[in-house]
């Protein structure tokens, strides 16, 4: 059985290499793709008024793109 | 006594035939198609236009597909889904365009647009190098919309049928805006209320364009389809107003009460008349507690106002042609692509 020696710290070390990588996945933002920095705000700001066609809905959708073109691109 | 019974009763006919003249100048739905089957189910139309015969191409955003129903409103094809392949479309398309011969469709974030027959088949795409917002086109040419580089202002480009640039034109911006010293920091305020949109009249071969929020007046410019400047209507809002100008810094300070005039679209109506999707929003601080939403018919040569309306807030106006409105709006929580008749 001596073999079997390190299974128990190989399958330790994959449990906590999967828990990390959940975490990961589950804190990283949604995978829908967006343009780059430099054309990421125009985008939004469009978007916004294709999705938003009520104006207070518009105005909080292109706050919050100015507020992730801020965290993201600057 | 006899005498005044006898005047009145004509009065009183005058009065209920023009109230009844009145009625017949609202919108008249003519046409609505949404259910929770599969095939009339949509997300978020960002598209919809009419060919001659009448049938029906509707974009849909969320669902990445084009859609053809005949003119009764009933189901014909779907082609799209998801993805970045051939027959594929992202979530980020529109507008959708006809021009009596193909169908063009704005594909985003696969950087194309997709002209297709009416048949729905795919005959190729047009790749475009960067980001553009909303799509026009006349004759062998499209138009976009783009940021001036370096700067917030928007401009119009023009682009031929294989996706070259040509030229640009468009050098205007709100009176908010003068005498203003732009700050990098304020870059996000500036790029959302310099925003425009625009219309494309291929009968006239016109561009025209207005800006999403308004200073003291409504202006629209008129341009040549090469994009050179023909002339600018002026016209005053239906409210007295003032551009808050608290919303140039971002993130705004919201005062207790504030108004903000939104033009969510332009469209050319024909017979020398421009339709504007026009709203009026009251702010208590940052939460809007009244929205106006009106349609204003506009004389293309004085910008004098000819008609306004009220309309539901749930109206989505995509496009106007032949004396037709065609939109999208959310009826029991079921989203519907909906045609209306324009009496005016």
């Amino acid at each position: 059985m001596k073999q079997f020696r390190y299974l128990n710290s190989i399958m330790i070390f994959l449990f906590l290499a999967a828990l990390i990588s959940g975490v990961f996945v589950i804190k990283s933002e949604s995978t829908e793709p967006v343009p780059p920095c430099d054309e990421y705000l125009e985008w939004c700001i469009d978007w916004c008024a294709e999705h938003n066609p009520d104006p207070q809905n518009y105005q909080q959708c292109l706050n919050e793109c100015a507020r992730k073109w801020l965290e993201w691109c600057t | 006594m006899i005498k005044k019974k006898v005047l009145l009763l004509p009065i009183l006919i005058l009065v209920f035939l023009a109230f009844n003249l009145l009625l017949e100048a609202e919108l008249k739905k003519v046409l609505s198609i949404g259910s929770n089957q599969p095939d009339y189910l949509f997300m978020t139309v960002t598209g919809v236009v009419l060919d001659e015969e009448g049938n029906i191409y509707v974009a849909d955003a969320g669902g990445s597909f084009i859609r053809k129903y005949n003119p009764e409103g009933v189901f014909i094809k779907e082609v799209g889904r998801y993805g970045q392949g051939p027959g594929e479309f992202s979530n980020s398309i529109g507008p959708l365009l006809y021009d009596g011969q193909k169908l063009y469709l704005k594909d985003d974030l696969n950087y194309r647009i997709a002209v297709l027959d009416k048949e729905l088949n795919i005959e190729n795409y047009i790749k475009l190098k960067g980001l553009r917002a909303s799509l026009a086109k006349i004759d062998n040419l499209f138009y976009q919309i783009s940021t001036k580089p370096g700067e917030p202002f928007p401009q119009v480009e023009i682009y031929n049928l294989k996706g070259d640039f040509v030229s640009s034109f468009f050098d205007e911006r709100p009176d908010f805006f003068k005498g203003r010293t732009f700050s990098k920091k304020d870059y996000p305020a500036w790029v959302m209320f310099s925003r425009i949109v625009m219309a494309a009249d291929r009968a006239a071969e016109e561009i025209a364009v207005t800006f999403t929020n308004p200073g003291d007046k409504i202006e629209i410019f008129f341009y040549t389809k090469e994009g050179k400047f023909k002339n600018k209507i002026e016209m005053d809002h239906l409210i007295k107003y003032k551009f808050s100008e608290f919303r140039l810094q971002f993130p705004p300070k919201y005062p207790k009460k504030s108004d903000q005039i939104i033009v969510w679209s332009i469209h050319y109506m024909g017979s020398g008349k421009i339709l504007l999707d026009y709203w009026i929003v009251r702010y208590e601080l940052e939460k809007a507690v009244d929205e106006k939403h009106y349609l204003l018919v506009v004389d293309r040569k004085s910008g004098r106002l000819l008609h306004q309306e009220l309309v539901s807030n749930d109206l989505k106006v995509i496009g106007v042609k032949d004396g037709m409105l065609f939109g999208a709006e959310i009826a029991e929580d079921i989203p519907k692509v909906v045609l209306y008749k324009l009496d005016y």
